[in-house]
Parts: structure tokens; C-alpha cells; sequence
């Protein structure tokens, strides 16, 4: 409840912040349909009285009366209009000012928070929810207004006879009672539902993909999955039916219930009318009143059961960032002249019962070419990110020269590492930004990009693709690219950075024989003189590396050059046998 | 007019799958239509009757009467209402329950191109979610509108009974603010519409934010900048849009509202003039005043549905498309065969609706059991050819036949049976372990000892090792469930080939993902177990290419070279280029 109003407060605050102005006008603008809807039953006594009036017709005033009504009623629709405009003009506002803050934070967070897929499907979600905080703002501000409109008219009627406000209140009980069951029932079966629902969907969405269906048709599951279908979606057709048969049932009650009530106040005003304590014209305001009632009372419950829905939205939203952010080191980096040494590394991943490193101990030279080897799961990739400095090792370090990575100021790290990594993305950019993005500065070096570009992607490869300043990427009705293109431009933007270290992890899995032969000879060739280190399963590349490391489960389990460790007939002879015999001549 | 179809369209679906249903609930949605007219008729009555009652003109029997009736059509027409609602969750279940047994259908009833061509790729993402829904949201839609229009033009002609004069208003002002009301929807679609492409640019950038991958390049790179730019440049142009479209929205909505309040003022001046010339009763005079706001809400109302039903009929079209995609016509009938050779016969293929050649009347032959391996380059034609071979296309040109047959002419289960494909980009279903495997053989479904044995020659036995063994959920679905690695993944998809009893096997580069031990055995234990079983292989690595047979090189859609590896390897050409480059990195010989 406590986090509940405090999340109110902070959408308050930042829907202030992002449109001070419109935030005003709103608030003005339903303290003034407020005022118009609780005063207009009181207007319409007004014209009924003085047209009720006999003998005496005050014409003059009747008209008056009249106009003042009409006025009333012109006032709520341009309220109206205003306050619908501001709050379109508002949304834009508030989806920028929300995107932004978001924006902004992810740049802060800590790699690390992300690893753990639970809380990564949560931000996913606080990413994806379609503007909910400012619809949540919307939901509320209405809520509130139906609900002083409410309190208005009561006080309205009220006013006439006290008893009219006890039959006012009752007559919101109904609706209110049959809206929580709803709710409660909806959201039981809703989180009921939530598994089979996901088949459901999974299941759909597989015979609609073209993998998927080639797969099917070819191997002959298209029937076995249809009844798998067919069954999760009996399954949640049957819970369905039975949940909103009992509940569409259950609200015919509750609104034969509320009419009841409605009938009551009619009732009620008539029997006060007859008794002589109500004058014709307050009954009449009175059968107004009562219709607006009902009217804002729907509005303000409904609008209270939408806030409470769009609640969670709001709630993913600011509890993503209590997200831990990058606790940066305050040393500036000096680029190492001797050895990365790495240290009795241990690291898990958030969300794994299994460490990843276990007591990884290694050193690396300036100037080497190193060659990472291992099985899966062996934490090659683990140890590249540690490597970098955006990872850092639970216990255990990792020095440059002496400077431990938690004690660096990370950009200043990073600014001498560049990486292309195993999961690479493809931005669906310009190709110069693809490129680019590791070096933004030089984005304008057309010529060196080119040049870049000529010797990792081939020579047609530009030809074909339209130019630097192409879109990449389907979606945004760019050029698509292979899996291997994709994979030889995450190469060439880790190339592109001109950096002292290099890290490449599997920089060439998606690539065909001939042109990943010539990328590895081409690479040794331009990372020269810089430090390099290459994660592979193929591992004929060890041969010109300077050093080869092989880990096995989170360790080093041998280290040394190609000719040694082969002598040494250890876990890497294994691994070289395993490959090579297919390749050497018989 | 293409909106209207859509619209007549879905109803005519909602009766096709429960007309009972749809009947009552129309029935029971229109009928309350009427009701808001009668409710200003009896109030009037109401009103009248207890000015007669304190004149003591008349008892109260009158105001009872009618006070009851109109309670009584109040709750009616609620209650009605609600049941038209529940009979309309009768038939969202029933088309949930049938309609998406038949788009269920329909989609494996469609040619396998339309998968895989670009633009039906947007139709199946916009309409495989739930067509259903939208059949039963645009039909709803449909119902609403034609009830609020209902309502509308009841009420006017009871408006009219008390006074012409406010009825003629009803109309000079309702029109133009149903065509405004009509623009302003329009408007609001073209926005969307417009903005669309910068809309998903946004969803873009912060999808990328969630990316654990992108976020690491993007901080290693110190790319956050560009990011922060890229957000503000589409915010912007968002905003601009938006801000440039509202205004004339908001200038439209105002001219409504502002015809709107002149009707107000116009019907309060005519029945205060009626009522002061004594032509109106109080009764009539209070009901004219009461409905007038009623009515400024209907019509609101009514301009609201019609903008819903746009945006409604108009998903509607991708269904409209969807229905009209080509139908499949790889379903022979062909049971049985006599021999089991393939031939593929001067070949050529281009891909539906593109220019370029893939393969340029290219003939092999494949006797049974023997062992093919197809190499070459990216984009040299190697995946196109197991296309064709499996009957997902037709070939441009030439025949591809197994057994004499062409393979679209055989029925799909004997296709099933003399090919088991691993595909390059082979499905991980998150489904059981079971399933997964056995999808290679669904006829082994419960054969454990055959499951597990599939499992160990792919070098996956451990998969099946944990509490559930082969029952165990894999993938993110299930709370119970475990994804795997890519590695793991790919020795599910090689077990379903080891679990096949198919005449060929068909391998589409199976091993990208695995580290060099696990490739070798699976290399091995692939030679150990097809030894007698026809075999094609695909792949970037030459060395798994060797145990072939034959090996068939492609280069630009063209065989270019066959033979055994050594033969090839006696020869000049591209086989011993791609061969000794890949294997330098192996071979010892400077040392």
C-alpha cells in the first residue's frame, strides 16, 4: 500500500515535470466539469422553480435561468474538449519525458543486474508497457474527479433531505461489490489461465513461422501438434466459458440490484415530494441528480478498476530503476605496458546455482595473441566480459598492470577495449552507424570505413548493400543481411575502434570455409601490435596464437604455446586430435 | 467501402459459428436502443403527474405507475444489455473454440512460399495472434454502432412527439457532427499510421535497452550517446506529428462541440418558449431539457464506436488477405513406390516474385543409401536444393522425383518417410524432451529405450538424465521448464535425425554450434549409424564432408565438380582450394 502511493506520488510528480503546463490546465479543467456537473442539477431546480412558480411567472428570470443552464452545459463540453486535448497533447509529452528517464537510466545499470532472466523479463516488460504511466496519470485524475462529482451531487441532494444521502451511497454498493468479484474472479482465472494461455499462443505462432513449419510439414509433426493445439486451447476455452458464464450471471444481479436501489431514491424523493418536505422543482432536480449520480459513479469505478490494472505497468516502471546501477571505480586507466593478470577469479551469474569461474588464473603480455579453447560451458565468454571490466569478478581480481578492474573508472577503460562479441546485435541502423557505433568520432572517415569494410566484408559487398548510408534491417524496410554478413560487420566494428586491446569471441561460427580462412589471416595481419584475444571452437587458429589458454569447467586447465601443449598430451591434445584428424590427409 | 465488407464479413462469421448466440444477443443489445426514447417519455409522464398530484389535480396512482415503468424499463433494458453481453461471451468462447480450430486449418492448408515470402511475413504477424478476437471485437463494434444510431434516431422522434422544432435541430446538427465526428477517427488512424514507422524506431531502441547484449556493445563502445540521439530524434518526430495532427482534431472536436452547445441553447430556448406559451407541459419541458444532454452524449458515443470500427474493420484486413494466400498443392496421393533414387533433373529454381537464379539447371542422381555431401559457398544454392528435394517448392524449371515420382506428387506421410531433414535453422520446441526428440519419428513417441538411444548417438544422453528423464519441460514456458544451451539444442535436433527410420537423412549444416569434441562424435557416430542408410549432408566444414560418398560441389547455383574426396582432391579446382585453406590451419607441414 505503502509503495502503492508512493509509486501515485512519483507518477504525479514526473507527469508535473514532463508538462507542467497541461498538468495545470487538467487539474483546472476537472475542478471545473466537477464544479459544472454538481452544479447543473441545482440549475435545472433553479428553471424548474421559477417555471413551476404559479401565478407569479417571472419570465425575465426564467430565461435567465435558462441561459445560465445552457451556459453550464456549454461549459462542461468545452471543459471537455479542452481537457481531452490537453491530455492528447500530454500524452506525447509524458511518453517522451517517461521514455527519456528510462533511456537514460539503462545507460547506468549494471550489466550484471541484467543476467538474471526474471528480472529481465520484468524490465522487458517496464519497457514495453505502451505509455502505461501516463494512461495510469489519465485513470487516476479521473477517478478522482467522478468520485468529487459523486460527493457533489450527494451534497446536492443531500441538501433537500439527509435520508436521500443514505439511499444515495447504497445505491454505489451494488456496483461496486459485483466489480471486486469480477475482478477477483477474472484475475483467478486470469493467473489461472497464464500457462495455458502461453501454450496456447506458443503453440499458434509455431504455424505461422517459417522454420517451424517447414520442420513440421517436412518431418510430419503438423498433426501431432495440431491436437497438442487443439487440446490447451479446449482446455482454456472450457475454464473460460465456465468462469464468465458465472460471472455474467452474477452481474445481471448486480445490476438488477442497483436499479432496485436507482428505484428506491425515486421512491423515496416522491414519497418526501407527497409528505410535502421536497417542492416539486428539488424533485425534479432530484431525478436529475440521481441520473448523474449513476452516470459518475460508473465512470469513477470503472476508471478505478482500469487504474488498478494499469497499476502493474507503473509498478515494473519505477521498480526498474531501483536496479542496482554501475558502481564506478575512481582510477583513470593507464594503458598496461607488461601483463593483464588475472587472479583466482570467481564469478556467478545472478539467477545460477553454478559458478561460472572458479578459481581462473591466468596472465596475459602486452602485445599477445591469445587464443581462448574449451568446451561449452567451460566460461570462456564468462572470463572475455570479466576481461573487459564490465563484469567484475565476485572474488578474485583482474589487474592491468596492477590497476584492478573494480578500481577503474570503467570509461576510461573501455576507451582501450574494443570486442566483437559472440551474441553481437544487429542494429537496424544506417551501415555507417553499424560500423561507427564503436568509434562514434570518426563516424564522417568514409574512406577508412570503406577501406574497413573492402577487406572484412569483401569487395561487392558495399556495391550490393547501396552505400554506407544504407538502413539496415527489414523491419525498417532496409536492406536484410545474412547471418555470415551480419557476423563480418560485428568484425568490422570491433576493428573499426581503434583500441589496444581486442577481445572476438567466435568471430567467425556463421562464416563459409573460404572466407573464414581469409578473415583469420587478414585479422592476424591487422591487429598487430595490438593485444588480442580470440575465444574459438576451431581450434586450428592456435597455431599462430602466442599463447593458448584451455579452460575446463570455470579453470585453466592448461596454458602454454601450440607445439608445447600438444607434447604435453593434456585436455588441448584431445581437443586439437578431435578436429585436426578430419582435416589431415590419410 | 472495403471497411463495410469487413464489417458484413465478420458478422456473417459470428453467425456462421454461433448464430443462436449472436441472435439473442443482437436482439438483446438493440432492444434497449429504444428504451432511452421511452425513458424520456415516461419521465415526462412523471413529471406531469406529480405537478397534478401537489396541484391535487390527480392521485398519485398516475406517478406510481409510471414511476414503476420506468424502473422497470431502466433495469430491462440494463439487464438486457448485460444478457446480450453474456451471449456475446458465448460467442467470443465459440469462436475461440472453433473459428481458431479453422485458421488453424487454413494455415497448414497454405503453400509453404507464403511463409517465407516478405510481405505475407507482415500478414501472419498481424493476424496470427488471435483473428478471433478481432472477428468478434469489429462484429461487437458493428452491433454497437448500429444500436447507438438506434438510440439516436428513437429518441429524436420521441424529441420530435413533444416538439418538431427540437427534433428538426436534432438533425441539422447531428449530421455534420457525425461527419466530423467521422474525420476526427480518420485523422486519429492516419496519425497513427503516419507515426508508425517512428513509433516501432522507439520500441526499437528500447528493446535494445533490455538487450543484455546490446547494452554490454553499447557501454564497451561508449555508444550511449548515439542511442540518447536516435530516442530524442524519433520522440521528436513523434511529437511533432502528434502535435500537428492534434490541432486539427481539437479544431474539429471544437466545431462539434460548439454545434453541440448551440443545439443546447436552441432546445432550452424552444421549450422554454413552448412551456412559457403553454404548449409544453412541465412533464415535456423537464424531458426535453433532461434528454438534450442525453442526447449530446449519444452522439458523442456514437462518433466514439464509429472510430472503434474503423480501427476494428480496418485489422480486418489482414485476415481478408490471409484468406486469399495461395493453397498448398504438395499433397499427392502417391502411397508407395517401387525404388527409392532420387533425380534431380535439370533444375533451375528462382524463388517466387524475385529475379535472381538460385539454381541453374542443376541434375544429380542419388541411388539409394548412398551418401551425398553438397558443399560450397553462402548463397551458393545448397539449402534451396533440400527445399526442393523436400516439396516445398516447385522448381522453376525441371523435375526432382524420388522413385520416378515428382516429390510433390507423393502424399506427405510417405515424404515423412523417405526423408528425416535436420535444418540449419532447426526448431528448439518448448515442448518435453520427448516430444522434441520424437518429432524426428512419431511413431517411437513412447519407445523410451529408442528415444534415449537417438539421445546418446547425438551426444545429449545427459539431457534425459535429470528427475523427469525424457518427460522433462524444456524452454522458458513451463515453470518447470529449463532452456538449454544452443549447443544442447542442437544435439535435440540431431537425435530427432537418429530416431528417424526415413531412407535419407538429410543434414543441413548440423554442427555450427557445438565445440570441436562434440562435432568430431557426432561426426563418428554419424558415419557408425547411417553406414547403410542414405545420407545428405550440408556444410561449411569440409572435414565432415569427407565420409560422403560423393560429394557435389556447388558455386553459384551450378555443380561444378563431383566425386569422392580424393578424387576431388587429385584435381585443380574449387573442392581443393576451399579444402586446403580450411585444413591449413591443421595441417603441420611448415613444422
Amino acid at each position: 500500500m505503502k509503495k502503492i502511493l508512493r509509486y501515485i506520488r512519483y507518477i504525479f510528480r514526473d507527469c508535473y515535470k514532463a508538462f507542467p503546463m497541461f498538468f495545470v490546465m487538467i487539474m483546472v479543467l476537472y475542478a471545473l466539469s466537477t464544479a459544472v456537473s454538481v452544479a447543473n442539477p441545482l440549475l435545472l431546480a433553479n428553471i424548474l422553480k421559477l417555471a413551476a412558480g404559479e401565478g407569479s411567472r417571472d419570465t425575465e428570470g426564467l430565461i435567465c435561468a435558462i441561459v445560465l443552464y445552457g451556459l453550464c452545459l456549454t461549459a462542461s463540453l468545452v471543459a471537455d474538449v479542452f481537457s481531452r486535448a490537453c491530455f492528447k497533447a500530454a500524452e506525447v509529452k509524458g511518453e517522451k519525458y517517461f521514455g527519456s528517464k528510462l533511456v537514460a537510466f539503462s545507460k547506468r545499470i549494471r550489466l550484471e543486474a541484467l543476467e538474471n532472466p526474471e528480472t529481465l523479463d520484468k524490465f522487458h516488460r517496464a519497457n514495453m508497457g505502451e505509455n502505461g504511466q501516463f494512461t495510469f496519470f489519465q485513470q487516476i485524475v479521473m477517478t478522482v474527479g467522478g468520485i468529487f462529482t459523486c460527493i457533489g451531487i450527494i451534497a446536492v441532494v443531500g441538501s433537500y433531505s439527509p435520508l436521500l444521502i443514505l439511499t444515495g451511497v447504497s445505491e454505489l454498493l451494488p456496483l461496486l461489490f459485483t466489480k471486486v468479484y469480477f475482478e477477483k474472479r477474472v484475475t483467478a482465472l486470469r493467473r489461472r489461465q497464464s500457462a495455458v494461455i502461453r501454450r496456447c499462443g506458443y503453440l499458434r505462432q509455431l504455424f505461422s513461422g517459417k522454420e517451424s513449419v517447414k520442420e513440421m510439414r517436412v518431418m510430419g509433426f503438423e498433426g501431432y501438434l495440431t491436437d497438442k493445439w487443439k487440446e490447451a486451447n479446449a482446455q482454456r476455452v472450457q475454464e473460460y466459458r465456465d468462469t464468465n458464464l458465472d460471472i455474467s450471471k452474477k452481474q445481471v444481479w448486480g445490476i438488477i440490484a442497483q436499479n432496485i436501489c436507482y428505484t428506491v431514491n425515486i421512491g423515496l424523493a416522491f414519497y418526501l415530494l407527497a409528505k410535502g418536505k421536497l417542492s416539486i422543482d428539488a424533485f425534479a432536480a432530484c431525478l436529475a441528480a440521481f441520473a448523474a449520480y449513476e452516470n459518475s459513479m460508473i465512470l469513477f469505478i470503472v476508471m478505478a478498476f482500469q487504474a488498478i490494472h494499469t497499476y502493474h505497468v507503473v509498478e515494473d516502471y519505477y521498480d526498474y530503476f531501483t536496479i542496482p546501477t554501475e558502481s564506478d571505480g575512481i582510477g583513470v586507466y593507464q594503458p598496461f605496458k607488461d601483463r593483464i593478470k588475472a587472479e583466482n577469479v570467481h564469478f556467478r551469474y545472478s539467477g545460477s546455482d553454478q559458478e561460472a569461474l572458479s578459481g581462473l588464473s591466468c596472465e596475459i603480455r602486452q602485445g599477445e595473441h591469445v587464443v581462448i579453447v574449451g568446451e561449452n560451458g567451460s566460461g570462456k565468454t564468462t572470463f572475455s566480459k570479466l576481461l573487459t571490466g564490465a563484469y567484475l569478478p565476485a572474488s578474485g581480481s583482474i589487474a592491468y598492470d596492477g590497476q584492478r578492474t573494480e578500481d577503474l573508472n570503467r570509461l576510461s577503460l573501455y576507451d582501450h577495449i574494443s570486442v566483437v562479441p559472440q551474441d553481437f546485435v544487429h542494429y537496424r541502423f544506417t551501415l555507417r552507424e553499424n560500423i561507427a557505433i564503436s568509434d562514434l568520432e570518426r563516424i564522417e572517415d568514409t574512406e577508412a570505413m570503406e577501406e574497413l569494410l573492402r577487406r572484412i566484408c569483401g569487395e561487392e559487398f558495399l556495391e550490393k548493400i547501396g552505400g554506407l548510408d544504407t538502413q539496415l534491417g527489414r523491419e525498417f524496410n532496409g536492406q536484410e543481411l545474412s547471418g555470415g554478413e551480419w557476423q563480418k560487420l560485428a568484425v568490422a566494428r570491433g576493428l573499426w575502434k581503434g583500441s589496444d586491446i581486442i577481445i572476438l569471441d567466435e568471430p567467425t561460427s556463421a562464416l563459409d570455409p573460404l572466407v573464414e580462412y581469409d578473415i583469420l589471416s587478414d585479422f592476424i595481419e591487422m591487429i598487430r601490435g595490438r593485444t588480442s584475444v580470440i575465444i574459438s571452437h576451431r581450434v586450428g587458429i592456435c597455431r599462430n596464437a602466442d599463447k593458448i589458454i584451455v579452460l575446463k569447467s570455470g579453470r585453466v586447465a592448461e596454458c602454454g604455446r601450440h607445439e608445447e601443449l600438444l607434447a604435453k598430451g593434456g585436455e588441448y591434445a584431445r581437443l586439437w586430435q578431435s578436429q585436426a584428424k578430419w582435416y589431415v590427409q590419410l | 467501402m472495403k471497411l463495410l465488407k469487413n464489417c458484413l464479413f465478420c458478422i456473417k462469421t459470428v453467425f456462421r459459428y454461433a448464430p443462436f448466440n449472436a441472435l439473442i444477443g443482437i436482439i438483446c443489445t438493440f432492444l434497449p436502443a429504444f428504451f432511452t426514447g421511452c425513458q424520456i417519455l415516461l419521465l415526462q409522464r412523471i413529471v406531469d403527474g406529480a405537478a397534478a398530484y401537489v396541484q391535487g389535480a390527480g392521485g398519485p396512482e398516475d406517478v406510481i405507475l409510471w414511476g414503476i415503468l420506468l424502473v422497470l424499463v431502466m433495469t430491462q433494458g440494463a439487464s438486457m444489455e448485460r444478457i446480450g453481453l453474456y451471449q456475446m461471451d458465448l460467442v467470443s468462447v465459440k469462436l475461440m473454440e472453433k473459428m481458431s480450430l479453422d485458421t488453424a486449418k487454413r494455415l497448414s492448408e497454405l503453400e509453404y512460399s507464403s511463409f517465407e515470402e516478405q510481405k505475407t511475413q507482415e500478414i501472419f504477424q498481424k493476424m496470427s495472434a488471435e483473428p478471433e478476437r478481432r472477428v468478434y471485437n469489429c462484429s461487437l463494434s458493428t452491433m454497437y454502432v448500429l444500436q447507438k444510431t438506434a438510440a439516436l434516431f428513437f429518441s429524436m422522434a420521441v424529441i420530435s412527439a413533444i416538439s418538431p422544432w427540437i427534433g428538426l435541430g436534432i438533425v441539422l446538427i447531428g449530421v455534420p457532427m457525425a461527419v466530423l465526428g467521422y474525420y476526427t477517427a480518420r485523422r486519429n488512424a492516419a496519425v497513427t499510421e503516419e507515426a508508425a514507422d517512428t513509433r516501432r524506431r522507439m520500441a526499437d531502441i528500447k528493446e535494445m535497452l533490455t538487450n543484455k547484449h546490446a547494452m554490454f556493445e553499447m557501454k564497451l563502445f561508449g555508444a550511449e550517446e548515439l542511442f540518447t540521439r536516435k530516442w530524442k530524434l524519433y520522440s521528436d518526430k513523434y511529437a511533432a506529428i502528434s502535435r500537428r495532427e492534434n490541432k486539427k482534431i481539437m479544431q474539429m472536436d471544437l466545431c462539434s462541440r460548439f454545434l453541440n452547445a448551440v443545439y443546447v441553447i436552441f432546445v432550452a430556448c424552444m421549450a422554454a418558449a413552448g412551456f412559457l406559451a403553454g404548449s409544453l407541459t412541465l412533464g415535456a419541458f423537464t424531458a426535453a431539457l433532461n434528454a438534450m444532454a442525453g442526447i449530446g452524449r449519444a452522439l458523442n458515443d456514437c462518433s466514439r464506436h464509429v472510430a472503434f470500427l474503423l480501427g476494428n474493420a480496418r485489422a480486418m484486413d489482414f485476415y481478408m488477405d490471409f484468406m486469399k494466400l495461395k493453397t498448398r498443392t504438395d499433397t499427392g496421393e502417391t502411397d508407395s513406390l517401387s525404388y527409392f533414387d532420387i533425380a534431380f533433373e535439370n533444375v533451375s529454381f528462382r524463388y517466387p516474385g524475385t529475379e535472381r537464379e538460385i539454381l541453374k539447371n542443376v541434375t544429380f542422381y542419388v541411388k539409394e543409401g548412398e551418401r551425398i555431401a553438397f558443399v560450397g559457398e553462402n548463397g551458393a544454392g545448397k539449402s534451396t536444393i533440400i527445399k526442393l528435394l523436400c516439396g516445398l517448392y516447385e522448381p522453376t524449371a525441371g523435375t526432382v522425383t524420388i522413385g520416378g515420382v515428382p516429390v510433390r506428387e507423393l502424399s506427405p506421410a510417405l515424404r515423412t518417410r523417405m526423408l528425416s531433414v535436420v535444418f540449419q535453422d532447426f526448431q528448439s520446441y518448448q515442448l518435453t524432451l520427448r516430444e522434441n526428440v520424437a518429432f524426428g519419428n512419431l511413431a517411437r513417441l513412447s519407445d523410451d529405450g529408442r528415444l534415449l538411444q537417438a539421445l546418446e548417438f547425438a551426444d545429449g544422453e545427459g539431457l534425459a538424465g535429470l528427475e523427469k528423464g525424457l518427460d522433462r519441460n524444456l524452454g522458458k514456458l513451463t515453470e518447470d521448464g529449463q532452456d538449454l544451451s544452443k549447443g544442447e539444442w542442437q544435439r535435440v535436433a540431431m537425435a530427432r535425425a537418429f530416431v528417424s527410420d526415413a531412407k535419407y537423412v538429410v543434414l543441413d549444416e548440423p554442427t555450427a554450434s557445438l565445440d570441436p569434441l562434440a562435432e568430431s562424435h557426432m561426426y563418428e557416430n554419424f558415419a557408425r549409424i547411417f553406414r547403410n542408410r542414405g545420407t545428405i549432408l550440408i556444410s561449411h566444414r569440409l572435414a565432415s564432408a569427407r565420409m560422403a560418398d560423393r560429394i557435389l560441389v556447388l558455386d553459384g547455383g551450378r555443380i561444378v565438380q563431383a566425386g569422392s574426396h580424393e578424387e576431388l582432391m587429385g584435381r585443380q579446382g574449387l573442392y581443393r582450394t576451399m579444402f586446403l585453406a580450411q585444413s591449413s590451419f591443421y595441417k603441420s607441414g611448415e613444422t
